[in-house]
């Protein structure tokens, strides 16, 4: 035991380097550093001096580990949203009706109606006089398998036969409507510059949305409200890419920051100079990195005239062709259709530009007219798992700008930041006083072993919070109530040992067999008393929702520090103090 | 320094009659609150919005309320919050769907005014956040603009399309657009600041409240299995019987005192929960390890001995938890203090539980053990798994398990044979 003290001590002090190493960016002036960071970013920015330089080099030797402050301490806005997705199911089949009809005609069954029956999932498809039953059956089985007939009704007189849309069809429409939701919010919240937003779907069909910072919810749920744009512009394929290279560059040199970086604003001073032509348009394409924060890829420059908008499509959706290459293939209504026909046949070998919310997401290039009302666009190179997650982003982008998903709002949020500013400062003073009245009340009842306690107690909160942080985990103001709790509990772990280990010597034993059968005899307990409190956590966390989530963590979090400090910590502390045989323990 | 003498000795088990007498009458009542009068429960689990305001200066709170009342919120809605020097107040409506009846029938009205009286052909409404109506009209399709300009003199009230044919969709303004635009309008000359807004929706709120109630019962079955499991049956039942008196006493003092039961109230609720077993357990494992030491010739003063000796650890780690909550309920702000005087009520509860009412149930289910056994036994032929959860590990595991090899009738050494 004594031979090996200086490994628990080394152990001990890692886990304390390790947890200051995590702590560290919290600490120090974080704003600054990211601010210096972002200008370092930005390589075509304002020209900057070396010191700048060396300090945002330093920032990356730092972990990137910072508590995120949840919505009750930082203000802002926390929205959870319903997608109505038997909404969705509903557009979805009135969507297919006119399609049926047209098809039904091509194959020379004629219909006099095709339409979708009133809040029903269902097409009801009347037949004209002579035409049979059996044919339109075999025709629906043959290319509308999502539908089951489901016999015939009397209405005003007339037959009309029923196709249900069955059940798992209007769950894949149901997921996908929640997917196209999911994405018109991020590319929506990303275009009003919110810093740090979550959007995140929960449990059942609902979406959380978090927007840190911001506090005007009829702002809030206007930006929620509003749906995508969808554009298709032609490339203007007389500007070479040479070009735009070189317009980029002198507009790097020559405007700002602000405004090289907003596309609009970049677009009009390089036609207000002449740099491309007038009626042009620059566009830049944007991709997410891993942090989600988007970033420019490649810009083109197209013709301002919008061709077709989102309202001209029908629907989108991954096909694959026979060498089992994953391709979108998208649907027009029938103005859309005639207008893509006309357009596809002037501009053969050119490209256009499919642009959401004005940001440009693929420019294919035109083979052939399409006529018809549908196209295929295939995906350039790569690898099929790379070819298939393009195609399903760009119909996920065509449908987000074709087809809005409905969603309610069931719950809201708001948090002002002077609330946020006051839950902060009265939590941590809170937290610090009730500290200070655990520690104090330890060293008085224990003596100097209390400061054994106390000792183990701040490292406790130190690995709690490095936790915290490394995990990324969100702090809320029951998060900190959960921290002061945890304080008081922790000491609890080191009550049961010590109570023990006085009972032990007043046995007569020696300190040393005293501090081991009291550790021996107490750690069950401080075990079974934990793990429960876990297991409260553990339901806690999966019910609760955002601050509660937040105290949960920390409770868990806080349990799992408890155990190593309480059994480990003190232990080797106590250890130490009692190496030599003749240590007296003072109570 | 201690609190209690070592050689201490309290007849807490000799009181558990008296105990009891107190415990069942405290339940009781607290049932009969719950069940009569009703918690208040937040809008969490109702459904309505809450908006907090802070004026820049003094404002009565009899100005806010005639502000309210004169659009239809009852005045009482209003509470200040902290002095009235703050000018702080809380205006709570529990009704999702309040005031919305109005702003209905003027939508309708303007509508029927443009289309003629009998152009509405049904009409759907749905009363979340920001209530809507679905609304199916007679005749040809009208485009969405003529609709729009049709109740383009309402607040807040948008028109959408809807996939079915001749329908549409009205956004009404929510309940808290409502209270702020009253407010704005009412009290024009005073400046104010939203500090927080709170909306839930009539469905959301049921769905949290039914969750809450099951997030307790499950972690009350968990914890009863890990009881079970790491002790014996007979300690499970004093334990969990423990926790349902706390949780129910809490709530009963929270119905009392008129306090808001919310979402963070369950979360309370389930750290009471934690925190009154973690506070049985260490009793409970001085129980099992005297019962080992000494056999069990007499229960009543074993158990009474067990919580003579852990007492000061009871009353130590229950006064630090104390400390560092009541700290946070004076000092923590008005959003943390239910939370903190819930987990302040749950530590003080669940102190006395563990002594008076955790511990003698033991002594209880000992009574009852040999016939628990028995039945146990009869029933075990048709399914051994049931016994399963009584000891599954070989009693050779661990040393502090309860064990009772002189006076173990014979019935139960069957059972755990066979086990």
């Amino acid at each position: 035991m004594t031979g090996t003290w200086w490994a628990k001590l080394a152990l001990i002090l890692a886990a304390v380097a390790l947890s200051a190493y995590a702590l560290l960016p919290n600490f120090l002036a974080v704003d600054k550093f990211e601010q210096l960071s972002q200008q370092a970013d930005s390589v075509h920015g304002p020209a900057q001096d070396d010191s700048e330089q060396d300090v945002s080099w330093l920032r990356g030797l730092l972990p990137d580990t910072e508590f995120a402050l949840g919505i009750d301490l930082a203000g802002g806005i926390d929205l959870t949203l319903v997608v109505e997705v038997d909404e969705a199911v509903l557009s979805s089949v009135q969507r297919d009706a006119r399609p049926l009809r047209d098809s039904l005609q091509r194959e020379g069954i004629s219909v006099d109606e095709v339409r979708r029956m009133r809040g029903q999932p269902a097409l009801l498809v009347k037949l004209t006089e002579g035409e049979s039953l059996a044919d339109l059956r075999f025709f629906m089985q043959q290319r509308y398998n999502g539908y089951s007939y489901e016999g015939t009704q009397l209405k005003d007189g007339l037959d009309y036969h029923v196709f249900l849309l069955s059940e798992d069809s209007a769950d894949y429409i149901r997921k996908r409507a929640v997917e196209q939701a999911l994405e018109a919010l991020r590319d929506r919240i990303n275009e009003t510059g919110v810093k740090e937003p979550t959007i995140m779907q929960k449990g059942g069909y609902s979406i959380t949305v978090q927007l840190p910072g911001m506090d005007d919810m009829q702002e809030a749920i206007k930006i929620i409200g509003t749906t995508a744009v969808l554009e298709f512009m032609m490339v203007d394929e007389d500007i070479r890419p040479e070009l735009i290279e070189k317009v980029l560059l002198e507009a790097e040199k020559q405007l700002d920051t602000a405004n090289y970086e907003d596309d609009r604003a970049l677009s009009d001073w390089l036609v207000r100079t002449g740099r491309i032509p007038d009626g042009d348009r620059l566009l830049w394409k944007y991709e997410r990195d891993i942090n989600g924060k988007e970033m420019r890829i490649n810009a083109l420059v197209v013709k301002e005239d919008v061709v077709l908008t989102g309202d001209d499509i029908n629907d989108a959706h991954v096909s694959m062709n026979q060498y089992n290459e994953p391709y979108v293939s998208m649907a027009f209504k029938p103005r859309g259709a005639r207008i893509f026909s006309e357009v596809t046949g002037q501009n053969v070998g050119k490209r256009f530009a499919i642009v959401l919310d004005a940001k440009m997401r693929s420019a294919p290039v035109i083979r052939e007219k399409i006529a018809g009302g549908m196209a295929s666009i295939e995906m350039g190179g790569g690898g099929y798992q790379e070819q298939l997650s393009d195609a399903s982003v760009l119909s996920l982008v065509l449908r987000t700008g074709a087809l809005p998903a409905p969603v309610t709002i069931a719950e809201v949020r708001v948090v002002g930041a002077t609330l946020g500013q006051d839950a902060i400062t009265s939590g941590i003073e809170a937290t610090l006083l009730g500290g200070l009245l655990v520690l104090l009340f330890m060293v008085v009842y224990y003596k100097s072993i209390g400061f054994v306690a106390d000792l183990a107690l701040l490292l406790n909160v130190v690995f709690i919070m490095a936790l915290l942080a490394a995990f990324g985990a969100t702090l809320t103001l029951p998060g900190i109530a959960g921290i002061a709790l945890t304080i008081g509990m922790a000491v609890d772990a080191n009550i049961i040992i010590f109570e023990r280990i006085r009972e032990e010597l007043r046995l007569g034993k020696t300190a040393r067999a005293a501090v081991d059968a009291g550790f021996d005899k107490a750690v069950s307990a401080v075990l079974d008393a934990n793990i429960t409190t876990f297991i409260a956590g553990v339901v806690l966390f999966s019910y609760g929702s955002g601050p509660i989530k937040g105290f949960a963590v920390t409770l868990m979090i806080g349990i799992a520090t408890t155990l190593f400090s309480a059994i480990f910590v003190s232990r080797t502390m106590l250890d130490l103090l009692t190496r030599k045989a003749a240590t007296r323990l003072a109570f | 320094m201690q609190f209690i003498p070592d050689n201490v000795n309290i007849d807490f088990v000799g009181k558990r009659r008296i105990a009891a007498s107190i415990s069942a009458v405290l339940v009781v009542a607290s049932i009969a609150l719950f069940l009569v009068v009703g918690p208040n429960w937040g809008i969490d689990f109702t459904g309505g919005a809450e908006i907090r305001l802070r004026f820049s200066e003094q404002v009565e709170i009899g100005e806010v309320r005639d502000a309210i009342v004169a659009v239809g919120i009852p005045g009482d809605s209003v509470q200040s919050i902290g002095s009235p020097e703050d000018a702080e107040y809380s205006i709570r409506v529990q009704d999702a769907a309040f005031g919305s009846d109005e702003i209905r029938e003027q939508v309708k009205q303007q509508l029927q005014a443009t289309f003629g009286v009998d152009w509405i052909a049904e009409e759907r409404f749905e009363a979340e956040v920001g209530a809507s109506m679905t609304l199916e009209y007679t005749g040809p399709a009208v485009p969405m603009e003529q609709v729009e300009a049709a109740v383009a003199g309402l607040a807040n009230v948008e028109v959408r399309e809807a996939p079915d044919d001749n329908t549409f969709y009205v956004k009404l303004p929510g309940l808290s657009q409502q209270v702020q635009g009253a407010i704005g309008s009412q009290l024009a000359g005073h400046s104010f600041e939203v500090l927080q807004v709170d909306s839930v929706g009539p469905k959301v709120g049921g769905d949290l409240r039914r969750q809450g109630f099951i997030s307790i019962l499950a972690t009350l079955v968990l914890v009863l299995v890990y009881v079970a499991f790491r002790f014996d049956l007979t300690f499970a039942p004093g334990a969990v019987l423990a926790l349902f008196h706390d949780v129910i006493i809490v709530i009963g003092i929270f119905v009392l005192m008129r306090r808001e039961v919310n979402i963070s109230i369950i979360g309370a609720l389930l750290t009471i929960i934690g925190y009154s077993l973690n506070d049985t357990i260490v009793i409970y494992d001085r129980i099992r390890e005297n019962m080992e030491r000494y056999r069990r010739k007499d229960m009543e003063g074993l158990i009474n001995a067990s919580v003579n000796e852990t007492l000061n650890r009871t009353l130590n780690t229950s006064l630090t938890t104390l400390a560092a909550m009541i700290v946070f309920l004076f000092m923590g702000g008005p959003v943390i203090e239910t939370f903190a005087l819930a987990i302040a009520l749950g530590v003080i509860v669940g102190t006395y539980s563990t002594v008076y009412v955790a511990s003698p149930m033991i002594l209880i289910m000992e009574d009852v053990k040999p016939y628990l056994v028995g039945v146990m036994t009869l029933s075990q032929r048709s399914s051994p798994e049931q016994a399963a959860g009584v000891e599954s590990e070989d009693d050779e595991g661990r040393g502090g398990r309860l064990r009772q090899k002189s006076t173990k009738p014979e019935n139960e050494r069957d059972l755990f044979k066979n086990v």
